[in-house]
């Protein structure tokens, strides 16, 4: 066990708490500008199975109260060894239990609806969904409106997602219920909280 | 409504100022060293880290020298500092009956298997000021040791009434319907609170309104004849399970007090005629506090078991909410800050209903 | 996908870890200057010092609730050979925490085992019983013993 873990446990943030603090402002700001696509402020070792973006995003907001679930494509010894490390987190196999969610961008999102998704009288007690991407691209793809976004802006993924707008407009009828989206790639990251609205 | 001040700061930094040489005392007496504190003040280092909910000798006892030994200003400065450090996780449960003992006692059995031991306590001391004390360099004569240790097995007293079928069985997790366990550091306390927030709450409740709560069914509030069934003092491991491991290690041993009371119950409704139990638990030695928590806690149980509530120790949302002292100061002693525009407002308020009554009696006297 | 071990490969690593995270300070530096045998360690993760929450059980077996926190050091460290080694002590002592994850680095090396064991792990334990002991001793001589009067005729 100690020898094939091992290689995992390297990486990780350079300076924990610098490199967590200014990628959490990372986060608020694209959360608070949806459908902008921002570099990622730091440079970051990810594990097989992971992008940068998403060890990123988990090592700045994952932590032992914060159950991860992985799909399939990204659930590898070596991610589920570098999140338990780095971020203490458990990983889970319950969809309803994870508080974030990794997955592929191309992954049928149907799933989506099996994830917490808030009440009425706490609708924060839902998941984040992190979407990998090859590349998140600005200005093409469909438009976004909404808090936040002063002109109606575009925003879309290298790759063709079958369901993923439709799961998205699907999303914004549940509010103020429902998931927030994160989308990485290698060296990228956008959001569009559950606020924004999609005209597809 | 709360209103920034400007202005003071050459006052509030002299007023620091004041407060450190006050605190210093004079310089010509030897100044405390911490171990000091820990060492000769434990029972005052057990309070704050019970109260101040993190086990840290050392931390308890800077917190009790910066304070001047004002207790309550230690646990709050304990309080503070805790939410400067990341929470790895939490541990196993401690396994109590696994601990090693300084102490350990039963009013209700005098023949217990492993038997009762005293342990330093104030009990059977004729709490008569000891001047010999206050002459310098008296070392006490090393304490007696018997060639053998203690047995290696000592059996929860309440075990033997379980036995029995006198007592109420601790309930088992697989039998509740909610396992998780609350954390009120983590998400704010609702009501009504299971038996597992009541505990942690009262864990780090404030030992005298604990102790004063604790006394009233004693004196008919609520009336339930307690006895103590088991005090046990000592250190047991703790257990930690790091993810990146799988599997727990023992990370250290910490000091604990443990009280369980034997409650007299007449049965309800709901259950025969049997023994209930009342539990009480807190970081090092603190043997008033836990019999307090025991006795709140069995109060606080009137529903589970088919009780009337008639006493102020049995609503839940009264006893929890005030317990925290920390909470409590905050707010109580906040009325002391300026407030000037509030009471500007409240003052003319005052002011006008004075001028308006004044008007209506000469109008009625005209 | 379960990562779970059995009982049985984790047992002696859970129980020095333990031992370790109850040594002096002085003890381990006095070991680790013997031991060390000049292996160069990287650090994955720095001491750094947090809290646990420390658990009970109402009634001391029944219902789990949350007692208090408890600081507690980590540190997690690499040897040239990839092996590593994890420590977890209560308190706020890194240097110990770097010690405790040297020695657990140092006590998965096979050839390392049996001896450091010995001449480590077991003088540590040994101590750290005696203190217990010493305890434990005092407070047997704080144990009341009842005894009840012979009465009757026949005391002959």
């Amino acid at each position: 066990m100690m020898e094939t873990d091992a290689p995992s446990l390297v990486g990780g943030f350079d300076d924990k708490v610098i490199d967590a603090t200014t990628c959490y402002r990372a986060l608020l700001e694209a959360m608070s500008n949806p459908a902008t696509v921002l570099s990622l402020p730091v440079s970051i070792e990810a594990p097989h199975g992971l992008l940068a973006g998403t060890a990123a995003v988990l090592l700045t907001l994952a932590d032992m109260d914060t159950p991860v679930w992985l799909a399939p494509e990204c659930d590898t010894p070596a991610a589920r060894a570098y999140l338990r490390f780095h971020a203490g987190c458990p990983i889970v196999e319950e969809l309803e239990r994870a508080v974030f969610a990794v997955m592929s961008v191309e992954r049928d999102l149907g799933a989506t609806r099996e994830f917490a998704l808030g009440s009425a009288e706490y609708p924060d007690r839902s998941a984040t969904i992190i979407l990998e991407s090859e590349m998140l691209i600005e200005d093409e793809g469909p438009l976004f409106s909404g808090p936040g976004i002063k002109e109606p802006r575009r925003f879309c993924v290298d790759e063709q997602p079958s369901s993923l707008w439709m799961h998205v407009a699907a999303n914004n009828a549940l509010f103020p219920r429902g998931v927030d989206w994160i989308f990485t790639s290698h060296t990228q990251l956008a959001a569009l909280p559950r606020t924004t609205k999609i005209e597809v | 409504m709360y209103v920034a001040v400007k202005g003071g700061e050459k006052a509030i930094d002299n007023a620091h100022q004041y407060l450190a040489e006050e605190r210093r005392g004079n310089a010509d007496v030897a100044e405390l060293t911490l171990e000091q504190i820990s060492e000769q003040l434990s029972h005052a280092v057990s309070r704050v880290m019970a109260e101040g909910s993190l086990f840290d000798s050392e931390l308890a006892a800077l917190a009790i020298k910066q304070a001047r030994g004002d207790l309550i200003e230690a646990i709050f400065l304990i309080r503070a500092y805790r939410t400067t450090l990341p929470r790895f996780g939490y541990s196993e449960p401690i396994d109590t009956a696994a601990m090693a003992l300084d102490r350990r006692i039963s009013a209700t059995f005098k023949d217990l298997p492993g038997g009762q031991i005293l342990g330093p306590t104030f009990d059977y001391t004729h709490r008569l000021l000891d001047f010999a004390l206050a002459a310098e360099g008296l070392t006490p004569e090393p304490a007696e040791k018997t060639v053998e240790t203690l047995d290696a097995d000592m059996p929860r007293v309440l075990e033997l009434l379980n036995d029995e079928g006198l007592i109420e069985p601790a309930v088992k997790e697989e039998e509740l319907a909610d396992s998780s366990v609350g954390d009120l550091t983590r998400e704010p306390l609702e009501f009504p609170a299971g038996r597992d927030l009541r505990l942690q709450n009262l864990a780090r409740g404030d030992e005298g309104f604990i102790l004063s709560l604790g006394y009233s069914p004693q004196r008919g509030y609520a009336r339930n004849h307690a006895f103590v069934g088991e005090i046990r003092i000592g250190e047991v491991a703790v257990e930690f399970s790091p993810e990146e491991l799988g599997f727990s290690i023992e990370i250290g041993d910490i000091k604990v007090s443990e009280c369980e009371t034997v409650n007299q119950f007449q049965g309800s409704k709901k259950e025969p005629a049997q023994f209930t139990r009342g539990y009480g638990l807190a970081f090092g030695h603190c043997e008033r506090k836990v019999i307090s928590m025991a006795l709140v806690d069995r109060a606080l149980r009137w529903q589970e078991l088919g009780e009337d509530k008639v006493a102020p120790v049995q609503d839940e949302e009264f006893v929890l909410s005030h317990s925290d002292n920390i909470q409590a100061t905050g707010f109580v002693e906040h009325i002391k800050l300026p407030h000037y525009v509030d009471f500007q407002s409240e003052l003319e308020l005052v002011r006008r209903l004075r001028a308006n009554a004044l008007q209506e009696q000469m109008e009625a006297a005209e | 996908m379960s990562e779970k071990i059995n009982d049985s490969n984790f047992e002696p690593r859970r129980h020095w870890m333990g031992v370790l995270a109850r040594a002096d300070l002085a003890d381990l530096e006095r070991h680790w200057k013997r031991e060390n045998g000049g292996v160069h360690y990287r650090h994955l993760r720095p001491p750094e010092t947090g809290l646990v929450m420390a658990r009970g059980r109402a009634g001391g077996n029944g219902q789990r609730f949350n007692l208090g926190e408890m600081t507690v050091t980590r540190c997690s460290l690499q040897f040239p050979d990839g092996i590593v080694g994890h420590g977890y002590v209560a308190g706020r002592d890194r240097r110990h925490a770097e010690l405790a994850a040297a020695f657990d680095a140092l006590l998965q090396r096979p050839e390392r085992q049996e001896q450091v064991k010995q001449h480590v792990i077991h003088s540590l334990e040994q101590k750290y019983i005696a203190e217990k002991e010493d305890r434990s001793k005092k407070a047997a001589a704080t144990k009341v013993d009842f005894y009840t009067m012979v009465r009757g005729e026949d005391a002959s």
